[in-house]
């Protein structure tokens, strides 16, 4: 009977201390997470935390210090570029560590190996798509450079030199809660960082949907519905620039059948709102501004994820004394400002991915100028979470890698297709970054953005001379007119890419008259510039920044922060107007409507109004004509249809009955949502800034913002500004900036969602260069071994 | 006198077995908390039902002591979050957290006694 109650109450007790310590189908250990002493609880950061401590590593030299100010941003004081690198790592990985190794695995396609199944065809893409085989293509180059070199090898060794203090109790909670363990981090996880901005950035696929449009579509009629540059634009360099070199190449008309067509495609429905994925950036030069001196503004759109994807830091050092956003995962700043130069970015949009036809021979080989080529072939294993590997061969072509086949199709795609892709080309963007950091005046900057191949940007300028630039930079192809517009047929050498257009042939703009610049991911430039070129360009920000800039004069920094914050939608003003015309309804609905300003404030009902109307006709109206022939076409854009219709082109048909149609479909929708979520706009809206691992408890939702993707404030439900900054170049350059996060990734910390209430509400941090840790903005130091 | 004497040694107890599991959850695991109680208890060897007591009081004890002292440093930041996360009210939260502990913690101290009953 002993021996019964002894082994009775071991098994009770082992068994549930077994439970409790295996997770369980993406349920974690729970007594593993709830133990106050190593789970989630060592990760509750006490609110009144000192940050303060000492790092002892040997490498680095007693007078590098990091200071941090009450916002916990770092001000790296180094004593040469290794120390500051190495710090950058180090901070980089004690405040967000989880989040760079999570975006490093969604580059290289080792998700699964963390999640397990659900991610498997994820990764497969990424792997199909040449992720990490870009990254070792540019790695090398950017091994082959020391300043490169010297920086990506310091940064690893700062961020293995935190990793190394850790274990798990100390790991960052999400570890805890996903169950698995942080490895060693080496300079291609830099390289995979930047392939996955290039994939964000440049990932469209229309070439694919172009070419579904030929079944029911003539070239011509693509053309007039598509045109590569939009009609209209107000373009990034601005209309009537000379473009005043001798163009060194311009391709010959191609010959042959420029698409092919491909019955089996079925897209997806292109939504309108689809517009507005993007970024605004705009500079004003002295004669526009109040003070006199250059003011620029940059507020790139990405997705809304915490941890930010941004993270604020100066970094100084003898070469260098730069303050801005860097992404953590790469050493050094990636938008910001010096003491002599401001930058930003915004998505050029350019197509630089193009889609060719392979043709097979047999699993070894492919024809190409009528000769067989064999394929070169890449092993990928996929980890995957309690299960077996998945090996996936990726055939690489002559053009790039073989992304859809029989093996891992695309929806509806039946042909074997290869992707010809900028990003796959070896290149050093992280050198730009570097120079750019410490670019003095704008021959600097010119060099500096030289070395930046994909995702091509456009880069504004301002200096504290009183200079403002914009260029579109990236490396682009020489293209016949409509290369790369559809799907091409990869066994012809006649499709091939042309010569790479030298850099100092791509558009730009300096000091022009007008006095001042803007960029907003539409057109690039008007049709004087020589090199034919087509993209994914959207015009309503664009216009609506240009229409205030012309006439804004003795600007201020409270200005452009309203203009950062604008609501005003360009799309409604040109269209809600002739619907209103065109529909005889009477009532609560419409009477919102007819007293709307067309801005998207929080708490309007009207915009909820105007985007479900405008997303039911926009999808009517083009069912019925010749797009409603072929299942889930791509309709033209908003842009194009607004034209279409201000002109009442008969090729739009019946205009009235589409409102009339669809005016009951939203009058249906709307009844419905105000007895659900209500119709407020932002109650609409629901924006989100969303947790990476998708965690409700970790997210804010529900924020009460104003804006859509087609207003300069293109703030939408998981995407938007991802960073506002705001610079005025005097003599010694103020800046100010925001985004949606906070400094630490630990949502156990009071840092982690710091700024969101101040970014919803359009305010702003002043940006502070600090040179003395003495100050009172400084809170915190890390001193080095030998320090005093 | 003879009960206030057992009860100040039961408390001394707790607070020994307490610190030791602290130590071990500390530098070993979170599971600690059971083989801490199954020790003393087999050492002590009380009689079954207080030697899951002494574990369940013991831990309950640490526990809550930790995870009131980290709660009330966090201003509730982290575990507001996660009992949303469980899907739990907040105080329910705690109450679970603490009883799980506790409840490991006794059944550590019930199994040293028993298993110690094998070596009579």
């Amino acid at each position: 009977m002993r021996y019964l109650y002894a082994i009775l109450s071991l098994l009770i007790t082992i068994g549930l201390v077994y439970l409790l310590n295996t997770p369980m189908g993406g349920v974690p250990a729970f007594g593993k997470l709830l133990d106050p002493v190593n789970g989630f609880w060592a990760n509750a950061e006490p609110v009144d935390k000192d940050f303060n401590t000492q790092l002892n590593f040997p490498d680095l030299d007693p007078s590098s210090e990091v200071w941090f100010d009450d916002r916990l941003v770092p001000h790296i004081n180094a004593a040469n570029d290794h120390d500051l690198y190495f710090l950058q790592g180090y901070v980089h990985a004690y405040f967000r560590l989880w989040q760079m190794d999570m975006q490093t695995r969604a580059a290289a396609g080792r998700v699964s190996e963390v999640v397990g199944e659900k991610t498997v065809a994820y990764d497969r893409e990424q792997r199909r798509k040449g992720m990490v085989y870009g990254a070792e293509r540019s790695l090398k180059m950017m091994e082959e450079d020391s300043r490169t070199r010297g920086a990506l090898d310091a940064y690893s060794e700062g961020v293995n030199a935190h990793i190394n203090s850790l274990n798990s109790r100390t790991y960052p909670l999400e570890y805890k809660l996903m169950g698995f363990k942080p490895e060693q981090w080496s300079n291609i996880n830099t390289a995979l960082l930047l392939m996955y901005m290039a994939d964000d950035l440049t990932g469209g696929v229309e070439d694919i949907q172009y070419s579904k449009l030929l079944e029911v579509l003539s070239k011509e009629e693509v053309d007039f519905y598509f045109p590569d540059r939009n009609i209209g634009s107000t373009p990034v360099i601005p209309t009537g620039t000379k473009h005043d070199w001798q163009a060194e190449y311009i391709a010959v008309e191609y010959p042959g059948d420029r698409g092919k067509k491909f019955p089996e495609y079925r897209p997806p429905l292109r939504k309108d709102d689809n517009s507005g994925k993007g970024s605004n950036n705009w500079v004003l030069s002295s004669k526009k501004t109040k003070n006199g001196y250059p003011i620029l503004c940059d507020d790139p759109h990405l997705n809304l994820n915490l941890p930010s994807i941004w993270y604020e830091v100066q970094l100084n050092a003898p070469s260098v004394n730069v303050y801005g956003v860097s992404l953590p995962g790469a050493p050094g700043v990636v938008i910001g400002y010096n003491e002599h130069i401001s930058w930003g970015f915004t998505n050029n949009y350019r197509d630089v991915k193009d889609y060719y036809t392979i043709d097979v021979v047999d699993d070894n080989s492919y024809r190409f100028n009528g000769n067989e080529v064999a394929f070169d072939k890449r092993v990928e294993v996929i980890k995957v979470k309690g299960m077996e590997d998945v090996i996936d061969t990726v055939k690489y072509t002559l053009h790039g890698p073989v992304i859809y086949d029989e093996h891992f199709r695309k929806e509806g795609v039946k042909e074997t297709l290869a992707m010809k892709w900028m990003a796959h080309k070896p290149s050093n963007e992280l050198l730009s970054l570097y120079l750019l950091n410490r670019a003095a005046d704008y021959p600097d900057y010119v060099k500096a953005i030289s070395y930046f191949t994909c995702p091509a940007q456009n880069f504004v300028f301002a200096d504290t001379k009183g200079n403002i630039a914009i260029w579109g930079q990236g490396q682009f192809i020489d293209k016949w007119k409509g290369q790369g517009k559809y799907i091409m047929d990869g066994s012809d050498s006649s499709t091939l890419w042309g010569h790479e257009i030298p850099i100092k042939e791509n558009p730009r703009s300096l000091n022009p008259d007008q006095g001042y610049l803007a960029s907003a991911n539409q057109t690039v430039t008007d049709s004087t510039y020589p090199y034919w070129y087509n993209g994914d360009f959207g015009e309503y920000r664009a216009w609506r920044i240009n229409k205030i800039l012309d006439t804004l004069n003795e600007a201020t920094v409270e200005d452009m922060f309203a203009m950062q914050s604008d609501v005003y939608d360009m799309l409604a003003e040109g269209v809600l107007p002739i619907m209103l015309k065109n529909i005889k309804e009477e009532g609560e609905y419409i009477s919102l409507l007819k007293g709307w300003n067309y801005r998207y404030d929080i708490d309007d009902k009207a915009p909820t109004v105007f985007r479900v109307w405008w997303h039911y006709f926009y999808n009517v109206l083009w069912q019925q004509t010749k797009f409603g022939k072929l299942r889930g076409a791509m309709y033209p854009l908003p842009e194009r249809t607004m034209q279409l219709l201000q002109v009442g082109d008969s090729c739009l048909g019946d205009v009235a009955g589409a409102l009339q149609a669809s005016y009951l479909l939203a009058t249906d929708s709307l009844n419905k949502l105000k007895e659900t979520t209500g119709f407020e706009w932002y109650k609409v809206k629901n924006t989100t800034v969303r947790h990476l691992a998708r965690i409700p408890a970790f997210s804010y939702s529900g924020l009460k913002t104003g804006g859509w993707g087609t207003t300069i404030n293109a703030m939408k439900g998981n995407h938007g500004p991802s960073w506002r900054m705001v610079v005025e170049m005097k003599d010694k350059p103020v800046g100010y900036g925001i985004y949606p996060g906070g400094q630490s990734g630990n949502p156990g910390s009071k840092y982690y969602g710091a700024y969101i209430d101040k970014w919803v509400n359009g305010k702003y941090n002043e940006l502070v260069f600090v040179t003395d840790s003495k100050t009172d903005a400084i809170k915190y130091v890390w001193k080095t071994k030998g320090a005093e | 006198m003879e009960d206030k004497r057992s009860r100040m040694k039961f408390l001394v107890n707790i607070i020994i077995i307490a610190l030791f599991a602290w130590v071990g959850s500390y530098f070993v695991a979170w599971w600690m908390v059971a083989v801490v109680p199954f020790v003393a208890t087999f050492i002590m060897n009380p009689k079954p039902a207080k030697g899951f007591l002494l574990g369940l009081a013991s831990i309950a004890f640490l526990w809550l002591y930790l995870i009131l002292k980290t709660d009330v440093a966090n201003n509730q930041i982290l575990s507001g979050r996660i009992a949303e996360l469980i899907g739990l009210p907040m105080v329910a939260f705690l109450i679970v957290n603490v009883v799980l502990g506790a409840l490991v913690g006794g059944l550590g101290g019930w199994s040293g006694v028993l298993v110690r009953k094998l070596f009579k």
